[in-house]
């Protein structure tokens, strides 16, 4: 990498935290817990955005519109209908007890044992999570820049470790604003030089990525198996972000952090309608990746850090391999150019034979070698095609995911251990800031410590969302009744959480051992409503033994 | 503007709105879907 792309890199780096610092070196320790009343909703919705959007959102996602198609988009399709129930009822129910976490309004609702699992339901996932949000760019990164992996993971971890012990939520806030703009800037500027680059015309880019399949937007398969679909991405969706946006600490410290009602609901509603849009366009960067490199010679194999490892004796081979894949890539390009649609397929079937003899070659010979390279597509074209300073600063849109997501996630972690847990059994401290801050500089390192003991995972992006569906279905269930069945009372409800947690960990072990097929969305919608039925069947039980007795 | 007062706020209105936007996209991506199946 260029001295020039270095420099902007450190610049814009350095400029988000040193903002967020100096903004916040001064606030109170409730400021630390649920953020600064004084932000806007600008603030609010970009925070949330933020949180949401990790660096995974942006090396992966763009790789799997090239490799696949635009399908992942259905994911999103039930998170405006989730933003309307959170404004319209998580809310009010929260801002009435003025609570800093969502947990709190579980023992007011029900019992303080409620409280502390679902707290610790969180805590767990949310834990691991933020592991992941440090070590899956970290990966990428580390392969694509040359530099060591765990090097890697402990300086994007202690930058955030240093701005969040610093000055809390409301440091999280404040740069997670200047995160979220370099991010769509950055990713803007990509999109326009992919464009420029591209040698035919949009309209013609746009046929070409219709015939090779990439458009296929809407799925309406009915088949459970089937990983994305308008079905699952709506309904499954919709759970697993009404789980997320209603009940993940993470999120609900952002729109708490508005000074009143109305603010955070904004906040929410900006996501409801840009994060759809958002998500679009990152697909539109893989497909339009996917044009370009139609014309522009790719690699055979995107992960070149995995090509180094194989042996000396099988380089001759690989490179002969490499040869007909740049005779048949450039055979292909000439038939593109006339319109041989036939002639484009063959060579398409070819170039995939070759693509396959060559991974199965570096998996003979690379012990541990990993044949998922999509999440390298997009960084390969950042480093070799942008110009000198805008690789640097797309390197700065991609850490500062990293450290947006993660610093939300610690400093979530570090409040609910203070708020449901500490004070709790403990009581006040004495002296609120320090412990805060002790908290957060605890789950800080320990998301560094996750990310460094984390193993390789084949898809990411899918590792962080299948996390979270694991936990996420039980706890939106207790939410949910706390909310809608007035009549459920803390004993039902605590049962249910457990049975609710068992059936997601019994059908997802089924899944991994292949005795059934069902998408991880859907994780989501049974865990809910095993707790939701639970709790009914164990209430009316209880009441019918009040009743006897 | 700020809006201090959430209750004089027509939340529904919004709610609709993002619906429509929603309904809207889906229906845009069917129907560059059905153009290349």
């Amino acid at each position: 990498m260029h001295l020039l792309d270095w420099i902007v890199l450190a610049a814009t780096l350095a400029a988000i935290v040193g903002y967020g610092v100096l903004k916040t070196s001064r606030r109170e320790a409730g400021e630390l817990l649920s953020g600064s009343k004084d932000v806007s909703r600008l603030t609010i919705g970009l925070g949330i955005m933020a949180t949401q959007a990790s660096a995974i959102t942006f090396l992966s996602t763009p790789g799997q519109a090239y490799a696949e198609d635009m399908g992942f988009i259905q994911f999103y399709f039930g998170l405006p209908l989730a933003v309307i129930l959170v404004s319209a009822f998580f809310v009010p129910a929260y801002r009435k007890m003025s609570a800093i976490t969502a947990y709190q309004f579980l023992e007011q609702r029900f019992d303080r044992k409620t409280r502390l699992f679902t707290a610790a339901l969180f805590l767990m996932s949310r834990g691991l999570a933020a592991g992941i949000t440090i070590f899956a760019p970290a990966i990428v990164l580390s392969a694509a820049l040359g530099v060591s992996l765990n090097l890697m993971i402990v300086i994007i971890g202690l930058i955030v470790v240093f701005y969040t012990v610093s000055g809390g939520s409301a440091a999280v806030a404040v740069t997670q604003k200047w995160q979220m703009l370099t991010i769509l800037g950055g990713m803007g500027i990509a999109a326009y030089l992919l464009v420029d680059k591209i040698p035919v015309s949009m309209p013609e880019a746009y046929d070409i990525a219709g015939r090779m399949g990439k458009l296929n937007i809407i799925n309406t398969s009915l088949d459970p198996g089937t990983r994305y679909t308008l079905w699952s991405g709506l309904a499954g969706g919709l759970f697993l972000s009404l789980s997320y946006l209603g009940t993940d600490q993470s999120q609900v410290q952002r729109y708490l952090g508005a000074e009143d009602q109305a603010t955070s609901r904004f906040g929410l509603l900006f996501n409801g309608v840009f994060k759809v849009p958002m998500q679009f366009s990152i697909l539109a960067i893989g497909v339009l990746l996917f044009v370009f490199y139609q014309f522009t010679q790719p690699p055979i194999f995107f992960n070149e850090s995995e090509v180094k490892r194989a042996p000396m004796e099988v380089q001759a081979e690989l490179a002969e391999l490499e040869k007909f894949h740049a005779h048949s890539f450039a055979a292909k390009r000439e038939a593109l150019l006339i319109g041989d649609w036939a002639a484009v397929d063959a060579h398409k079937e070819r170039l995939a034979q070759l693509r396959e003899t060559y991974m199965s070659t570096l998996e003979k010979h690379v012990p541990n070698f990993q044949r998922k390279d999509t999440d390298y597509v997009f960084i390969t074209f950042v480093l070799n095609f942008l110009p000198k300073g805008l690789v640097g600063l797309l390197l700065a849109v991609i850490i500062s995911a990293a450290m947006s997501s993660t610093a939300g996630e610690v400093s979530a972690l570090a409040t609910t251990t203070y708020v449901d847990y500490y004070t709790v059994f403990k009581g006040e401290s004495q002296r609120p800031k320090r412990t805060i801050r002790i908290l957060t500089f605890i789950w800080g390192l320990a998301a560094i410590g996750v990310a460094l003991a984390a193993p390789l995972y084949e898809n990411l992006i899918q590792l962080v969302n299948v996390l979270g569906s694991l936990f996420y279905g039980t706890i939106l269930g207790i939410f949910l009744v706390a909310l809608f069945i007035k009549q459920v009372n803390g004993k039902s409800i605590f049962i249910a959480g457990i049975v609710g947690q068992f059936t997601v960990f019994v059908i997802h072990y089924l899944n991994t051992v292949e005795s059934i097929s069902l998408g991880f969305l859907w994780y989501n919608v049974i865990g809910s409503l095993t707790v939701v039925a639970t709790a009914l069947l164990f209430h009316f039980w209880f009441k019918k033994g009040v009743v006897y007795s | 503007m700020t809006v201090k007062n959430p209750s004089i706020i027509n939340w529904k209105k919004y709610y609709i709105g993002v619906i429509a936007l929603l309904v809207a996209e889906i229906v845009a991506f069917y129907f560059i879907t059905r153009q290349y199946v």
